[in-house]
């Protein structure tokens, strides 16, 4: 089995499962491949920083007085 | 809390942008790292609120409420924009990570951070990062958003993007290997 199929089937099993077959050739693969093993490490880590990354909200991010006016003055038009 | 103590019927619009405004802001940018999308979200959020706020039963807080209209909004744009830049279809399979043959490429080789901890306090990191994350076809950075920013189950997004099961787990794949060169080149090699 080719690295970029490997590649492939550890993204799949992450999503979707494996057939048995699969599953096997990957861990045969994984087993003799340090690149791929390199790889399937650096797939965990990548999850790891957009699920961390994207919810990391900053106390700092605030919306401006005069935008949450307007806001506020759009939503009283639809509310009368 | 004190906003728990208003009756469902006497909290008004300009309570509710008073109350939470920043807590919707803050989620909104963290999620689209766009601080004027985050805005309109925000606005867009509240007006769904308010034309519904009569429907509003109370089953979950006004903040839980907020977030998950927000959260629909943020799904929606990220369709939206995918839709605008459908025919950009980077669909081909030109990695640069293998050969013919299907062996890593020298210059391509996964690496693995030593830690990744305390990588996103790094704000330079975190630039480069983003920029990578931009950097992919609007279809895929969609999809991994999707996947991982807004937890959506992998049938949805398929049927949200009008994607196969196949197609998911594919350009999952393509997206990683192109994070993966792009952060090497911006990231790895420069520290």
């Amino acid at each position: 089995m080719s690295c970029k199929k490997s590649t492939e089937l550890i993204e799949k099993s992450k999503i979707a499962s494996l057939s048995l077959k699969e599953k096997l050739y990957l861990r045969l693969h994984l087993a003799m491949c340090s690149p791929c093993t390199k790889y399937s490490k650096l797939s965990d880590q990548i999850d790891t920083l957009i699920k961390a990354g994207f919810n990391k909200e900053n106390e700092t991010d605030v919306i401006s007085e005069k935008r949450k006016k307007e806001i506020i003055s759009i939503l009283n038009q639809i509310e009368h | 809390m004190a906003n728990s103590l208003k009756t469902l019927e006497s909290i008004t619009a300009t309570d509710l942008v008073n109350l939470y405004t920043n807590d919707l802001y803050r989620f909104a940018v963290a999620k689209t790292k766009n601080k004027e999308i985050s805005e309109d979200l925000v606005q867009d959020t509240f007006i769904v609120a308010v034309t519904k706020l009569n429907t509003f039963r109370g089953e979950s807080t006004h903040k839980t409420w907020l977030i998950s209209i927000l959260r629909n909004k943020i799904s929606d744009y990220y369709r939206k924009k995918t839709r605008e830049n459908i025919s950009d279809k980077e669909m081909d399979d030109q990695t640069l990570s293998f050969n013919a043959s299907g062996s890593w490429n020298k210059e391509n080789i996964p690496f693995v951070f030593e830690e990744t901890e305390h990588l996103l306090d790094n704000t330079q990191f975190t630039q480069v990062f983003y920029d990578c994350i931009d950097g992919l076809p609007q279809l895929w950075s969609s999809v991994i958003k999707m996947k991982y920013v807004n937890p959506t189950k992998s049938k949805e997004i398929c049927k949200e993007l009008n994607i196969t099961d196949t197609n998911l787990w594919q350009i999952v794949h393509r997206s990683k290997l192109k994070l993966k060169d792009c952060l090497g080149t911006n990231w790895i090699k420069n520290n």
